[in-house]
């Protein structure tokens, strides 16, 4: 079986980047309790000055039974993926899919508007705009002369 | 039907039957699955993010169960990607059935990028009487 990788990081450094990578690495490190080697939902998080925009793996969760939160630069994802109680006379002969809750915290570059936050789930793929709050981008100063 | 054969039933992954050449210049995974056999069927689930209906290809041949799909997922333009743990991608998978699975009435659905196949069991071959003439 092929297993999902990450990107190679851009060859240049970037500050945003390796925080990423660090909190990637917390976040495997004590997500991966259940010992299935993956982290459950994947993400990829996208960003420009302006906004982020931070997609997730999510087949077969209902909305209903994911959560959503901001505050300051930090976004999480919670949920739930149900699995079938195996009923009596059934057999599992294969059980990759994961099961169970899920949280996962993720810092943005900047500082997030959450009254602007926009959430949307299509197949399976739940797709989440950030913008930046307005008072965190930079501002240009005018030279007086 | 005995255990043995039950057993058999669905576990086995059939290799590609054949080299097949990619022309798509984009990531092939082996999606994840749960394969659940009761006494009336086989239920097979599989994680299919970012796959819509229309792309799912399943095909049975001689027994061998091939699923194909392709995932469309737009990158968001203009922006850096700042972390990558999962590639959009296409997903490919082939699996051995027995020839208990009555073929005629496989089901199939796909909700929230999960593609649920129902494979009934074909009922077992009724016992042909022979009746014997004798002059």
């Amino acid at each position: 079986m092929i297993q999902r990788y990450h990107l190679p990081t851009e060859s240049r450094w970037d500050p945003f980047a390796e925080m990423a990578q660090l909190h990637r690495a917390m976040n495997r490190l004590f997500g991966d309790v259940d010992g299935t080697g993956e982290t459950f939902p994947a993400i990829n998080v996208y960003a420009n000055e302006d906004e982020a925009v931070v997609s997730a793996e999510v087949p077969g969760v209902d909305p209903e039974h994911l959560e959503i939160s901001a505050s300051g630069n930090a976004l999480t994802l919670s949920g739930s993926r149900q699995a079938e109680d195996p009923e009596k006379g059934e057999a599992f002969h294969r059980n990759e899919r994961f099961s169970g809750r899920f949280t996962r915290t993720l810092e943005l570059p900047f500082n997030i508007d959450a009254a602007g936050i926009k959430a949307q789930l299509r197949h399976g793929i739940l797709k989440v705009t950030l913008p930046r709050a307005e008072a965190d981008k930079p501002k240009k100063i005018k030279i007086e002369q | 039907m005995s255990d043995r054969k039950e057993q058999q039933l669905a576990t086995t992954e059939a290799t590609r039957p054949h080299k097949v050449e990619r022309t798509r210049s984009r990531a092939l995974f082996s999606p994840a699955v749960d394969i659940i056999e009761t006494s009336e069927k086989v239920l097979l689930r599989a994680d299919l993010p970012g796959v819509q209906e229309k792309d799912i290809d399943v095909t049975l041949e001689n027994g061998v169960l091939t699923l194909k799909a392709r995932a469309e997922e737009s990158v968001p333009e203009q922006m850096r990607l700042v972390t990558g743990e999962y590639v959009p991608g296409d997903f490919e998978r082939v699996f051995s059935l027995s020839e208990d699975i009555d073929q005629e009435n496989i089901r199939a659905s796909v909700r929230n990028g999960v593609l649920t196949l129902d494979l009934p069991k074909a009922a077992p071959a009724k016992p042909r009487k022979i009746t014997i003439s004798s002059d």
